[in-house]
C-alpha cells in the first residue's frame, strides 16, 4: 500500500493498493460506513469496524473509474440552496393546491430553458432540484446544449412561462454556488440568455 | 416531561398532520387533473413536501440521534430517487403523445425531436 | 397534560385517516387508469404514502423498528415505475381515433 494521495477532487483522499487500478477512496468508505451504521441503528464499535471492513471490501471488489465530476462542497451555498428549496416547495405547493381546486382544464406548454452552466453535475443537480419542487416537471434534458425542457401546467396565464424560466435560472445559480467549481459559478453569474426561442 | 419536550411533541404532531394533508391534497389532484403530465405535477406533493413534513414530525417526536440520522437519510434518498421516476414517466408520456386532449399551447421540444438526432422517436 | 395528550392522539388519528383516504382514492386511480403511465405515477405515490403511514405509526408508538423498511422504500420505490415507463409504456401508444380524439388504453 503506497502513500496517501489526492485524486478525482479536492476531497478525495485515496490509497493506491498494490500496483493495479484498485484504489481506496476514503470519503466513499466513510459514507458507506455511515449508511451501514444507520441501517443497523446502533452506533457501536463493532458496527463501526464491520462497516469499515464491508466498505473496504466493496471498494476493492468493484473499483470505480477515477473521474473528477467537478464537485465542490460549499457549506454556505448549500445552506442557501436548502433554504430556497424549502421556500420554493411551500410556495409552489400552495400554487399547485390552488390549481387543483380551481376550474380547469388548463392549457399546458413545454418550454425550453437554456442553462448557462455546461457542467454535467450542475445540470443534473438543477434538474433534480427543479423536479423536486411541486409544479416542476422535467420532460427532457439535452446535454449537448445544456437545455432543460419543462412542462408548465397553466401556460395560458400571462407571465407564467417567463416565471417558470426565471425560477429555473435562479435554481441553477444557487446550485452552482452550492456544488459547482469556480468556473461554474462564473458561468452562472452571466446574464440570462435574452430572446425568446420561436414558439 | 418538561415543557420543551412537550412543545416538540406538539410541533411534531402538527407537522405530521400537515404532511398527511399534503399527501391527501396531492392524491385529490391526481384524481382531478386530466392527463399524465399534469398528474405528475400533483404527485410531487406527497413525494417531496408531504414526506419532508411527516419525517420532520417523526424526528421531533422521537428525538434520538440515530433515528434522526436515519430519517435524514430517508429524506435524502427520497429526494434523490423520485425525480428519476418522474422524469422517465414524463419523458415516456411526452413521446407517446399523452399530452392531454386540449393540446399544448406551445411546444419547444417537438421541432428538436424531428431533427433526427438519433434519439428521436425512441421513448 | 392529559388534554394535550388527547389532542395529540386525535391529531395522529386524523393523520392516519387522511393517509387511508388518500390510499383509497389512489386505488381508484390505479383501477381506472387510463394509461399504464398513470399507474406508474400512482406506484410512486403509493410508496410515498406507505412511508408516511409507517411514519405516523412510528410517531404514535415512539419506536424506530420499521425505519429500515422506510429506508428501503425510499431507496427502491422508484424502480417499479421506471420499469413501467421504460418497457411497458412503449407498447402502450394511444390509438388515434378517426375523429381525431385519442384513446388511451
Amino acid at each position: 500500500m503506497s502513500n496517501l494521495f489526492r485524486d478525482r477532487s479536492p476531497y478525495s483522499w485515496s490509497f493506491r493498493v498494490g500496483r493495479g487500478r484498485r484504489i481506496l477512496d476514503l470519503p466513499l468508505v466513510g459514507w458507506l460506513t455511515v449508511i451501514w451504521i444507520l441501517l443497523w441503528g446502533t452506533p457501536s464499535w463493532a458496527n463501526l469496524v464491520n462497516g469499515v471492513l464491508v466498505a473496504v471490501c466493496l471498494c476493492l471488489a468493484f473499483p470505480l473509474p477515477a473521474v473528477d465530476i467537478g464537485l465542490r462542497l460549499r457549506p454556505l451555498g448549500i445552506l442557501r440552496l436548502g433554504a430556497y428549496l424549502l421556500y420554493d416547495m411551500f410556495s409552489s405547493s400552495v400554487e399547485v393546491t390552488r390549481q387543483i381546486f380551481a376550474r380547469g382544464p388548463y392549457h399546458a406548454a413545454v418550454v425550453a430553458v437554456p442553462l448557462r452552466v455546461r457542467s454535467d453535475l450542475v445540470l443534473t443537480a438543477t434538474a433534480v432540484a427543479v423536479s423536486n419542487v411541486p409544479g416542476g416537471s422535467v420532460i427532457e434534458l439535452r446535454r449537448a446544449t445544456a437545455t432543460l425542457f419543462l412542462h408548465v401546467l397553466d401556460a395560458a396565464e400571462p407571465g407564467e412561462i417567463e416565471g417558470a424560466r426565471q425560477r429555473v435560472w435562479r435554481m441553477e445559480e444557487l446550485v452552482a454556488r452550492a456544488f459547482g467549481t469556480a468556473e461554474d459559478i462564473a458561468d452562472a453569474a452571466r446574464p440570462v440568455p435574452e430572446g425568446e426561442p420561436p414558439p | 416531561m418538561n415543557a420543551l419536550a412537550r412543545a416538540a411533541d406538539l410541533a411534531g404532531t402538527i407537522l405530521l398532520l400537515l404532511g398527511c394533508l399534503q399527501c391527501l391534497l396531492g392524491v385529490i389532484g391526481m384524481l382531478r387533473f386530466p392527463d399524465v403530465l399534469s398528474r405528475s405535477h400533483a404527485a410531487t406533493k406527497p413525494q417531496t413536501l408531504g414526506m419532508l413534513l411527516v419525517l420532520v414530525g417523526v424526528g421531533l417526536r422521537l428525538r434520538h440521534g440515530t433515528d434522526v440520522g436515519t430519517l435524514a437519510l430517508i429524506v435524502f434518498f427520497q429526494f434523490l430517487t423520485s425525480p428519476v421516476a418522474s422524469h422517465l414517466v414524463a419523458r415516456s408520456a411526452y413521446r407517446t403523445g399523452q399530452t392531454g386532449s386540449r393540446g399544448l399551447l406551445r411546444d419547444d421540444l417537438d421541432p428538436q425531436l424531428s431533427d433526427g438526432d438519433g434519439t428521436g422517436g425512441q421513448p | 397534560m392529559t388534554t394535550l395528550h388527547a389532542v395529540e392522539e386525535a391529531m395522529l388519528t386524523a393523520a392516519l385517516v387522511m393517509i387511508l383516504v388518500a390510499g383509497a382514492l389512489l386505488l381508484y386511480r390505479i383501477w381506472y387508469g387510463p394509461s399504464m403511465l398513470d399507474r406508474a405515477v400512482c406506484l410512486d405515490v403509493t410508496a410515498a404514502l406507505i412511508i408516511a403511514g409507517i411514519g405516523v405509526k412510528a410517531a404514535h408508538d415512539r419506536d424506530s423498528f420499521y425505519f429500515p423498511v422506510m429506508l428501503v422504500l425510499a431507496f427502491l420505490g422508484f424502480t417499479g415505475s421506471v420499469g413501467i415507463a421504460r418497457f411497458i409504456a412503449v407498447r402502450d401508444r394511444p390509438a388515434v381515433r378517426p375523429g381525431g380524439g385519442q384513446d388511451h388504453r
